[in-house]
């Protein structure tokens, strides 16, 4: 069995009939830790944080108390709370299940972290085509305001917060902080330069948080549990617990709630292992921006770089998991024509390296590449890398040299012949294969 | 925050030590150290974005405690001690650099032998530089897009040879606030969209100036010439007053371009859209080359001794007030010098008067205190906490003294103050206060502004205070005493050299006044002249009234449009009813009155010198070379010739060098002729006050043959409150007319809530074939009525 437990404090409730709602929130013993709160003084709140060990979910996983101190440092003038639910990191999906189940522990949330950091007004930020999402949320920010957990005199303190909710045009890039204040604020969603950061000058020029809603969620168990019984989970690096989605060529596909610092094996465990009847051949872990991992790295904690590095890996809990059947090119390829279509175009390294980079891909996938087409593609890599506006642009070029680093022969094959014909697509599909299913046309970068 | 520290910074390029301002960013450090960094996105007068990133360097905090980071130049500023490698020392910034290149390249079409840029191009300039002879690898298929399309009459924009540098859309909003671009779509399917709703303003073709690439083109230069079959000058814009660098790029003899000159004390790399289109003017059918004779009622083409002679017939005997010159306002200093000296010595004559204008002796008299006055420039502008915009419009009348103001407003936080009837879209573009007021009672929010100024006010009053009564005398009285700059700011590039020149009544050259002896004495010296004209002559109304009575027989005029008089038939009837002789480029409504016509230079046909709003010299040089014109000076140096006198010059190098060694005269203004204010307003019947100002873009002549740069132009209206909407019965949209005399303006009605109520605003000389022309001063009433009134 199982040697890593799941622990359930986020997902709690999501088995519950009507988890969404504020009843049966309640009965989960929601708006108790918010209650706590605000008992407190910012600083007195700040310190349960930080002993909690919270990390942010999504950036770069600094403490989440240091930054509310730099919020709270900033003065007492206007200030946001930004709350970024926009997940576009292929294989990601944490935040649109926590927002379906569970609204009010991210409502809750947000009210805890605004009167930490001195805010009265939040934006909740989903990414517009979780249309669903968005839904639950509106409605529970609408009862919650019905219940007086919102608005002027707020549970009954004189401490007002208001919350909108913000559905943006949905892009990768949007998910990063600068990008989803510039849609928040009716412009492209696309990043502007840092310095200066959010926290000192952000939305209107004010000092801004802004946090993966995850790191939110996890707030009201951590104030009404306190600090010391947060930080008894997971590891000294990464301390309490946090949904890692599992998908790919698994049994049971899903989201599971554990201490960080689980396995990937643990964590291929509660998926029921690879299908019946194949082998791992390798997996990502911490969405597309990272290397590809074979067996060796099974026993890997994650999130991935928690324990080693503080790299910035946004979805750093999902893990995809690929088998014997998978064609790593045909993989690559359609991540890269994914990276070329979220590319914001801004920076022209991410922009024209997408595009070129997608095409020799699908040079490769369709056995029309060309002798030497991988040290290109490798050289372009290169160029690229370490050079582009954003981390995005890394993020392909990781992906990209990772695969060809582990599988450069099945890369050259392309030279002469389509990846279907070693790696028939109909055995990696996980649905009864269906020939109309259109796929990715070529020449055009991965534009269809 | 701790207070920034002002303190020098110093830090090595290549290891060469250089030390700069703090704050400024690497790229511009190493421009001091005499590195050039290649760059796309960057531009100097446009804030930083990094986004091409070909500007990458190698740099070290000086601690070597970290690896060496590749950053872009431009968006990082420099630190104390910090250590930059450029391409010249680091391999691997050489090899970055060129990979950001093949990179550009990718989707860009390479189609250089047929893109205007091809030659001047900032991407092919520096895709030979870098590439050291490689090819590029791409052998993909290219993004492409129907090509071109039209963003606005005067701009084409060819979208797959954008490379997304943001330099126009930076320009929009930083630089004029005209929205007039945005980007659409993401990744390589990025491209360039135009709101064609926002009008695109009159700053468009900036942005095909900054354009590293060919993707914006100006419809007007497209497809006509090769860079290296250009010959270019460097020469200043007769469009307005502001004295903007120009550079006339020039094709076997024909006037093919104009491009912003970087003169960083004026417009900085800057330039309108007239000044950059509109030089057609000359170039068209009506352009005289000979000179004309009226015979049997009939002008005919003659020689120029024969036109000389029969001008001379016509002038001789004539003197004192049976003759009078109309120089106009578009002259250089040196043929108005020539117009001032022919009327004086060669006339015997002061009656002379450049103001082709409304103007008044008001006017007259406040202008003898500004010809040496201390001047006002563009770094008072920078510098004043407030400016106050008197009878004066900005973007309309002077567009880069526009420009400054939005810089110094976003810059600077200067507060700008506009007294007029509402708040223009150019003076909202500044942020600016409105005092509203109805045209000819601004003396009436003087009182109140008084309180409002101080030393570090600037008062900016434009040419239209003729016809305010009282705001002369109120800024050389009032405003003086409190300390406050007071910059006149007509819109012809000609005004302040003719006002140097002394083409006034009462004003000689250099200031000196008619009615001082001693003034006049010196002159008659220094000019080694017999005898000098002593009373003041007429202002040009005076001349027009003189004419009808008969006292007045011969008219000698410069550049005269009298559509821009108001009182344009009384002018005209003077015409028909005195022996003319006409200077013109081209024909024009006094040709048709005209006894002899003698044709002259075009401003890009020869050399001399503008005197801009801030009394600096602004050089003019000849970009066609022509042997069929001269310019005025050396027409009126014949003329003086063939009358038996001597004007003094032949030249205009002459000409000015005789200008310059009389020197300028000097008096306390206490001593002056006092200002004396005579209301100018007639009171006509009428049921709204008439308000109006020219616009940029109008009917000028000089516009004439600027076909796209006039369909620019935003829509005109007939401007009114709501309340005085209401009480004619009009909403928004309906149909207008005004009436005035005779004539008749039709047009759509605009309610402008901030307005004041009981006036109308229409164009001054807009659209006139369709919408009429008033020649009424603001201030005077008109009669409101429905559209359709005959
Ligand atoms: C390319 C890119 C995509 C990102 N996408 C997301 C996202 O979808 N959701 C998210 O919360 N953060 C995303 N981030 C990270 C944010 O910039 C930011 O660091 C984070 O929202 C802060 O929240 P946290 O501090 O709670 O982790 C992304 C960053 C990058 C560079
Ligand atoms: S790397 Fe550049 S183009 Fe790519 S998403 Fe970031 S800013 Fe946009
Ligand atoms: S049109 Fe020209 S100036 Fe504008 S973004 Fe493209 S390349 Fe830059
Ligand atoms: S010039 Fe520096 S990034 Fe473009």
């Amino acid at each position: 069995m199982n040697a890593t437990p799941l622990t359930p404090i986020l997902s709690a409730s999501w088995g519950a009939p009507y988890s969404w709602r504020l009843e049966t929130y309640r009965g989960f013993g929601g708006y108790t830790g918010v209650l706590r709160a605000l008992q407190l003084t910012p600083d007195q709140l700040i310190g349960v944080v930080q002993t909690s060990g919270l990390r942010d979910r999504d950036g770069a996983r600094f403490l989440t108390s240091d930054k509310w101190s730099a919020a709270l440092d900033s003065g007492t003038g206007v200030k946001y709370l930004v709350i970024d639910c926009a997940e576009s990191e292929p294989n990601a999906c944490k935040d649109v299940p926590l927002l379906l189940a569970s609204p009010h522990l991210v409502i809750e949330g947000a009210i805890i972290a605004a009167y930490a950091i001195g805010a009265h007004q939040v934006f909740i930020c989903i990414r517009g085509e979780a249309l669903h999402a968005v839904r639950r949320v509106q409605q529970g920010v609408a009862e919650a305001y019905r219940a007086g957990y919102l608005g002027e005199r707020a549970l009954g303190v004189n401490y007002r917060i208001d919350i909108t909710v913000h559905a943006g045009a949905g892009s990768y890039i949007r998910g990063e902080e600068t990008a989803l204040l510039n849609s928040l604020l009716g412009r492209a969603g696309r990043p502007s330069s840092q310095p200066p950061y959010p926290v000192s000058s952000g939305l209107y020029g004010e000092p801004t948080v802004v946090s993966n809603c995850e790191t939110i969620a996890a707030l009201p168990a951590i104030v009404s549990q306190g600090g010391e019984w947060y930080a008894q989970f997971g590891t000294a690096n990464s301390r309490g617990t946090t949904v890692y989605s599992v998908s790919g060529h698994v049994q049971f596909p899903g989201q599971f709630e554990a201490p960080c610092g689980t396995t990937v094996r643990a964590l291929l465990e509660f998926a029921g292992g690879i299908r019946e009847g194949h082998k791992l051949k390798f997996f990502t872990a911490g969405g597309l921006s990272t290397p590809l991992f074979t067996e060796e790295q099974l026993d890997m904690p994650l999130p991935y770089g928690s324990a080693t590095t503080a790299k910035a890996v946004p979805g750093g809990n999902a893990l995809q998991f690929f088998d014997e059947t998978t064609s790593v090119l045909r993989v690559t390829r359609r991540w890269m024509e994914c990276y070329a279509a979220e590319s914001c175009g801004k920076c022209s390294p991410c922009r024209e390296g997408s595009w070129w980079l997608s095409q020799l891909l699908s040079g490769l996938a369709e056995g029309r590449g060309q002798e030497g087409d991988v040290e290109r593609i490798l050289d372009i890599c290169d160029g690229i890398s370490g050079r582009a506006f954003c981390p995005l642009a890394d993020g392909f070029v990781g992906c990209v040299t990772g695969a060809i680093r582990q599988f450069r022969s099945e890369f050259e094959v392309g030279y002469r012949r389509a990846a279907n014909e070693l790696f028939p697509e109909e055995q990696s599909a996980v649905f009864a294969w269906n020939e109309s299913v259109p796929t990715a046309k070529s020449g055009n970068g991965g534009f269809r | 925050m701790s207070a920034a520290s002002t303190a020098p910074v110093t830090l090595t390029i290549d290891g060469n030590s250089v030390t700069v301002p703090p704050g400024t960013t690497v790229i511009r450090a190493a421009e001091q150290a005499g590195v050039f960094i290649p760059r796309f996105c960057d531009h100097p007068l446009l804030e930083p974005v990094g986004v091409c990133r070909q500007c990458m360097v190698e740099v070290s905090d000086g601690t070597d405690t970290k690896p060496l980071q590749l950053q872009p130049s431009c968006t990082l500023q420099v630190a104390e001690g910090m250590r930059v490698a450029t391409q010249i020392t680091s391999q691997r910034v050489a090899a970055a650099q060129a990979a950001v290149l093949e990179l550009l390249l990718v989707n860009h079409p390479l189609d250089c032998p047929e893109c205007d840029k091809g030659g001047e191009c900032p991407l092919q300039n520096q895709a030979m530089q870098l590439s050291r002879g490689q090819q590029s690898r791409f052998a993909g298929v290219k993004r492409t897009f129907e090509k071109p399309i039209s963003v606005t009459p005067t701009i084409l924009l060819d979208r797959e040879r954008c490379i997304l540098c943001e330099r126009c859309t930076r320009f929009a909003a930083e630089i004029s606030g005209d929205t007039l671009f945005a980007f659409s779509g993401r990744g390589a399917r990025t491209h360039l969209i135009a709101n064609p709703a926002a009008g695109g303003g009159y700053f468009t073709g900036n942005t095909v100036q900054l354009c590293p690439v060919g993707a914006l083109t100006s419809t007007d230069y497209r497809f006509h010439a090769r860079t290296f079959e250009l010959v270019s000058t460097e020469s200043t814009c007769d469009g307005c007053a502001a004295g903007c660098q120009i550079r006339n790029d020039v094709k076997n003899g024909t006037l093919l371009r104009r491009l912003a000159g970087n003169d960083s004390t004026h417009n900085a790399g800057w330039l309108c859209d007239r000044g950059r289109y509109g030089f057609h003017s000359a170039q068209g059918a009506d352009r005289l080359r000979t000179p004309l004779l009226r015979q049997n009622g009939e002008l005919v083409a003659v020689s120029w001794p024969t036109a000389l002679d029969a001008a001379a017939k016509g002038l001789r005997g004539l003197a004192g007030s049976q003759v009078a010159v109309i120089p106009g306002g578009r002259l250089t200093l040196e043929n108005a010098y020539a117009y001032s000296r022919f009327a004086r010595m060669v006339l015997q004559t002061n009656n002379i008067d450049y103001r082709t204008r409304a103007s008044s002796d008001e006017e007259a008299r406040f202008l003898m205190r500004k010809v040496t006055a201390q001047p006002v420039g563009y770094g008072d502008l920078e510098q004043a906490r407030k400016v106050v915009l008197l009878c004066f419009e900005p973007e309309e009348e002077s567009p880069m003294v526009f420009l400054r103001l939005r810089r110094a407003v976003r810059h600077h936080g200067l507060q700008v103050v506009a007294v007029a009837p509402f708040l223009s879209a150019g003076n909202r573009k500044l942020a600016a206060q409105l005092l509203a007021c109805s045209p000819g009672n601004e003396a009436q929010m003087l009182a109140m502004l008084s309180g409002m100024i101080g030393k570090d006010t600037v008062v900016l009053v434009g040419e239209r205070a003729a016809s305010a009564a009282g705001t002369y005398k109120w800024l050389a009285d009032t405003v003086a005493a409190t300390g406050a700059k007071v910059a006149w700011l007509p819109r012809r590039p000609g005004e302040l050299a003719a006002l140097a020149a002394g083409c006034l009544p009462s004003l000689l050259p250099g200031g000196r006044l008619v009615a001082d002896t001693a003034a006049r004495t010196n002159l008659l010296t220094a000019w080694d002249a017999t005898s000098l004209p002593t009373q003041p002559g007429y202002s040009l109304n005076d001349i027009a009234v003189a004419a009808a009575t008969g006292e007045m027989r011969a008219i000698i005029t410069g550049a005269l449009d009298p559509r821009d008089l108001p009182n344009s038939e009384l002018v005209n009837s003077a015409l028909d009813a005195t022996f003319v002789v006409s200077l013109e480029v081209r024909r024009s409504a006094v040709t048709e009155y005209a006894d002899v016509v003698f044709p002259v230079a075009a401003i890009e046909e020869q050399s001399g010198n503008f005197i801009d709003w801030t009394y600096a010299r602004r050089p003019v040089v000849a970009a066609v070379q022509r042997n069929d014109v001269m310019p005025d000076v050396r027409v009126l140096a014949a003329l003086a010739e063939a009358l038996g006198a001597d004007l003094g010059f032949q030249t205009t190098a002459a000409a000015l060098e005789s200008y310059d060694s009389l020197g300028y005269w000097r008096y306390d203004p206490a001593t002056l002729p006092a200002i004396e204010v005579v209301p100018t307003i007639s009171q006509v019947p009428g049921n709204v006050i008439f308000a109006t100002w020219r616009q940029l873009l109008d009917d000028a002549r000089l516009l004439d043959g600027a076909a796209a740069l006039r369909a620019t132009a935003a829509p005109l209206t007939a401007k009114m409150s709501p309340v005085t909407a209401a009480t004619h019965g009009f909403s928004d949209g309906a149909i207008a007319q005004l009436g005035a005399g005779g004539a008749r303006w039709r047009g759509v009605v605009q309610i402008v809530p901030d307005m004041v109520d009981g006036v109308v605003w229409v164009p001054a000389l807009s659209e006139v074939t369709t919408h009429g022309h008033l020649s009424a001063l603001p201030g005077e009433r008109v009669i409101l009525a429905e559209g359709d009134m005959r």
